[in-house]
């Protein structure tokens, strides 16, 4: 039986909207498998497009081995970023939100289109800047309960993120080796080096343009998967990722 | 300190027997209820000292429980220290013996030299940074002579902090000019990625560490000398190794530390 893809998009566009988190489509439909999740993935982004909202780039999700051993995968999965998501002043809104946790990341700034098949080096060649990047993701499911299907289905956990300045790009800077701290309140939460993602945040871009449906294109933001693990987002909670040579990026729950 | 000085030395001698036989003995905690802070690094005193006569000085000490989960986990909101002897340091690339050990383990952390003299009490981060002259990727392997890592802080500390052996990278960096906090480290064995970290899992800066540990042992007079190594604590939970297993760990900007396993 052919999965319903425009009616679960509607039903997690709802739940997003909503703010009402829905039972793990997989317990619903064992038939939903990883290209029919894509194809409720986009669906849902059509959904977002026609609320009024801009594609400003791409995610990446299970970046770590932990995450997808986890989830039993070997590979990561990707979502798309619209402008909706995009929180300027550093204050993320829970009263938009189901149980938002924070992670933070390495964001790319692509000024090249990216079409597969491409190489982390490729994608370094395209990218004129890199940011820190504090992500905000949120499941549209229960208690964050979910298969790596519903978590495709859910566009990869997309809720908010927030971006720190950008800096160039240079080839001195080794991605896999910039340490990154994030700090709670003040207090050290944990440390991380960019090869959390992936072994290589730029390969986690590859990653998303040699497999996504669409292409990343030039002016697109990538934000290449969490480093350490997330925090949850309290009421008042500041969270901080400073990253070596790269910046500093902060939130306030508001 | 709560205990006679016989008990102390006793317990001193079974710590030092259980390192040589790799014979793990039980939680000191749980035979000798009444030790304090003070008894135990009295025991890590009389332990040096026959390390002392077996061969090798001190050159430096690490840090322990330098993480707040490893704090949480015994219960304490202190770190600890332990002296390193000469005959515990290896270069990059040794060979370390597993029937040498009990139950290790192993983890990658920042190592700083000092050029300058320190004491304490009262040494601020600003003044410990000072005496800092360089940095060097460094392995520790940690080892517990407590049966099955049985331990409380009063048992580590008096165990010469759960240290075993330490291999330091073949250069050292100068630390001026970058943020030991954001200095990321990624350990991998037989080439498989294991963890990342960064400088500030070590108590939130390796060089207040260096503070830390200068101004705890202002009580017993002692003050760190230049050319002492400080290992500064880990950078990422450190786990069991087998015979075979090559650990890398690579940091930015100070290179890579290496150890094979037999």
């Amino acid at each position: 039986m052919p999965v319903a893809v425009d009616a679960i998009a509607e039903e997690l566009h709802s739940a997003r909207r909503e703010r009402s988190a829905v039972i793990p489509l997989t317990e619903r439909l064992p038939e939903l498998d990883l290209p029919a999740a894509y194809q409720v993935q986009a669906a849902g982004i059509r959904l977002r497009q026609h609320d009024g909202e801009t594609i400003v780039g791409g995610k990446l999700g299970f970046t770590s081995r932990a995450m997808q051993q986890a989830m039993g995968v070997d590979q990561p999965n990707s979502g798309w970023l619209t402008d909706a998501m995009l929180v300027h002043d550093g204050r993320v809104k829970l009263d938009t939100l189901i149980h938002p946790k924070v992670e933070p990341e390495i964001a790319f700034l692509l000024d090249r289109p990216l079409a597969a098949p491409v190489t982390a080096a490729d994608v370094q060649a395209a990218t004129c800047a890199v940011a820190p990047c504090l992500e905000v993701v949120d499941s549209r499911f229960v208690d964050f309960r979910f298969a790596a299907q519903d978590n495709i289905a859910d566009n990869s956990s997309a809720g908010a993120l927030v971006l720190g300045n950008p800096v160039v790009l240079t080839p001195e800077l080794d991605l896999t080796l910039v340490g990154c701290a994030v700090w709670v309140d003040g207090d050290l939460h944990a440390t991380a080096t960019g090869a959390a993602a992936l072994e290589h945040p730029a390969a986690a871009v590859a990653w998303m343009a040699n497999h996504a449906a669409q292409p990343l294109e030039a002016g697109h933001l990538v934000i290449s998967g969490g480093l350490t693990g997330p925090v949850d987002l309290k009421p008042g909670r500041v969270v901080r990722a400073d990253l070596d040579r790269i910046g500093s990026v902060e939130l306030r729950a508001a | 300190m709560t205990v006679a000085e016989d008990v102390r030395e006793q317990l001193a001698e079974a710590l030092y027997r259980a390192r040589l036989d790799r014979r793990p003995i039980p939680p000191l905690t749980e035979t000798h209820p009444d030790l304090d802070l003070g008894d135990a690094y009295a025991i890590q005193q009389g332990l040096v000292r026959r390390l002392q006569q077996d061969g090798g000085e001190v050159v430096g000490y690490k840090l322990g429980l330098t993480s707040a989960p490893m704090q949480e986990m015994l219960g304490v909101d202190t770190p600890d220290y332990g002296p390193v002897l000469s005959s515990m340091v290896h270069d990059d690339g040794t060979t370390l013996l597993l029937d040498d050990h009990i139950q290790p383990r192993i983890e990658a952390e920042i190592a700083l030299v000092l050029r300058a003299p320190l004491a304490g009490p009262e040494v601020s981060t600003l003044e410990a940074g000072r005496a800092v002259g360089s940095a060097v990727a460094a392995l520790e392997l940690v080892d517990s002579r407590i049966e099955d890592w049985r331990i409380g802080l009063i048992d580590t500390v008096a165990d010469l902090a759960s240290c075993a052996q330490i291999v330091l990278g073949a250069r050292e960096v100068p630390v001026d000019g970058f943020d030991l906090r954001l200095t990321g480290m990624v350990v991998r064995n037989n080439g498989d990625l294991v963890d990342t970290g960064a400088g500030a899992a070590a108590l939130g800066d390796p060089i207040a560490a260096v503070a830390w540990l200068a101004n705890t042992l202002a009580p017993y007079d002692i003050t760190l000398e230049p050319g002492q190594v400080i290992m500064t604590g880990a950078l990422h939970k450190a786990f069991p190794v087998t015979s075979g297993d090559q650990v890398t760990a690579r940091f930015d900007r100070l290179g890579a530390v290496s150890c094979r396993f037999a």
